[in-house]
């Protein structure tokens, strides 16, 4: 992740970045608004996370744009024919939009059962692991077991078909965005990783 | 009326009556499976009647039942966790003998919270001790404040744990009461395994139950009452 520009500037500039081994991309120069957004506090609720990633996938597509005007400067004769340039720039903008929050490079999860989540996919992917902590907490001291965060049902849904486990393989439901991110998961050290309705099968064989 | 609406009437009774049928065991289930919403509360105080002299020498299908629903090994390595164990007394003067199981006492004031300096340890409000496994350091004074030596520490790594039952290397565990079961509306594992019946599992506070009964009509003991923690665990004939 180091190499991305902390102005929230596309792919050209993160390499750019990268070869100069700046913090800071040297094109935009940490001008763009997105800087607080893209990388928000820790202290701020899940709710506002979200938006800020939404916020951020916008500016960087504006970061894009303002990238994409300056690199006209450098022909002069481009001037004259600014309008064609603007909507070349549009497209430019709406390709990246789109892309910004699902396919940046992320890693492809092979997710078992699957079907419809408990929340927004998106929003399970910022904030899961809060949701789980509350919803441990309230079973473990309160003996609430209905939630809809629990850990357990997350593995029933998402354990791969294949082997019956969200851990153990790159492509795992849980280990595979965790390997990319260089996040330890150790809720499976104490944790079943396995659906448990296969171990129950599995017992009475 | 005509022929039609007759039919017609028919039709739309049968698949009503159809449609309960499928869908009335599906609610059941998913009630069962989902277990309560509302939190625990001190209402309930559950608590177990053991009769020693219902309890036969060399029986140990109580713990059996423990060791497999909590996924222990039963005590292959020195190390591995015991929540529970048959324990054997003999009256040296007139040679009386006898056996229970001895585990958690789920008491009132149990001194592992007290001591527990993380806030690990603690007692649920219907009155079910546990340790709650994510804020365990591992120190073990809950071990050395037991008066009943009832708390293992889990010294190795663990595979294959039982969803229901997670347990990890590097923290103190003991008797649940099966709490994954309680929280089901089911009996813990051993009271269901007992083939005298000798474990009887039920709400203490309230007059009404068959525990509270029985409690009222025998003489029940605790163990170590002097030490004044109320124990969840009585025994009977001891």
């Amino acid at each position: 992740m180091s190499n991305f520009c902390k102005s929230g500037c596309d792919g050209a500039l993160r390499r750019y970045a990268m070869l100069t081994s700046s913090p800071t991309c040297k094109v935009c120069l940490g001008r763009c608004a997105s800087r607080v957004l893209h990388w928000p506090s820790r202290h701020v609720t899940a709710e506002r996370q979200f938006a800020g990633a939404r916020a951020v996938s916008q500016s960087r597509t504006r970061c894009f744009a303002r990238r994409v005007l300056a690199t006209t400067r450098l022909a002069d004769f481009f001037r004259a024919s600014q309008k064609y340039i603007a909507a070349f720039a549009v497209l430019l903008v709406l390709i990246p939009a789109q892309a910004a929050t699902e396919s940046y490079g992320m890693p492809k999860l092979d997710i078992g059962k699957g079907g419809h989540c408990v929340a927004d996919p998106q929003w399970m992917r910022v904030n899961h692991m809060k949701v789980l902590f509350q919803q441990r907490d309230e079973t473990v001291r309160l003996g609430i077991r209905d939630g809809k965060y629990s850990l357990k049902n997350c593995v029933e849904c998402h354990a791969s078909l294949r082997d019956n486990s969200v851990i153990g393989r790159a492509d795992s439901f849980c280990e595979g965005c965790h390997r990319y991110e260089a996040v330890r998961i150790d809720c499976f050290e104490c944790h079943s990783s396995k659906r448990s309705s296969a171990l129950a099968q599995q017992e009475s064989k | 009326m005509s022929d039609t609406d007759v039919q017609r009437r028919q039709f739309l009774k049968t698949s009503v009556g159809a449609a309960a049928v499928a869908i009335a065991p599906g609610m059941l289930l998913f009630d069962m499976a989902h277990g309560k919403s509302e939190p625990v509360s001190s209402k309930v105080r559950w608590g177990m009647l053991i009769d020693t002299a219902k309890c036969a020498t060399g029986c140990d299908d109580c713990v059996q039942a423990c060791n497999k629903e909590n996924g222990l090994s039963g005590g292959l390595s020195p190390t591995d966790s015991q929540w529970m164990r048959r324990v054997d007394l003999r009256d040296m003067r007139n040679g009386r003998e006898l056996s229970l199981p001895m585990m958690c006492q789920h008491c009132a004031e149990p001194p592992c919270a007290d001591v527990c300096p993380t806030g690990a340890s603690f007692k649920r409000a219907d009155g079910i001790v546990l340790v709650d496994k994510h804020i365990c350091i591992g120190c073990r004074y809950c071990m050395m404040a037991c008066p009943y030596k009832a708390r293992s520490f889990v010294h190795e790594p663990l595979h294959d744990q039982k969803p229901d039952v997670p347990r990890g290397k590097g923290t103190v565990e003991s008797c649940t009461m099966c709490v994954h079961r309680v929280d089901k509306g089911q009996q813990p594992a051993c009271a269901e395994a007992c083939p005298n019946k000798s474990i009887l599992f039920g709400n203490l506070n309230d007059p009404e139950s068959e525990i509270s009964k029985k409690i009222r009509t025998v003489a029940s003991t605790q163990i170590r009452a002097d030490l004044g923690l109320n124990t969840g665990i009585r025994y009977q004939g001891i």
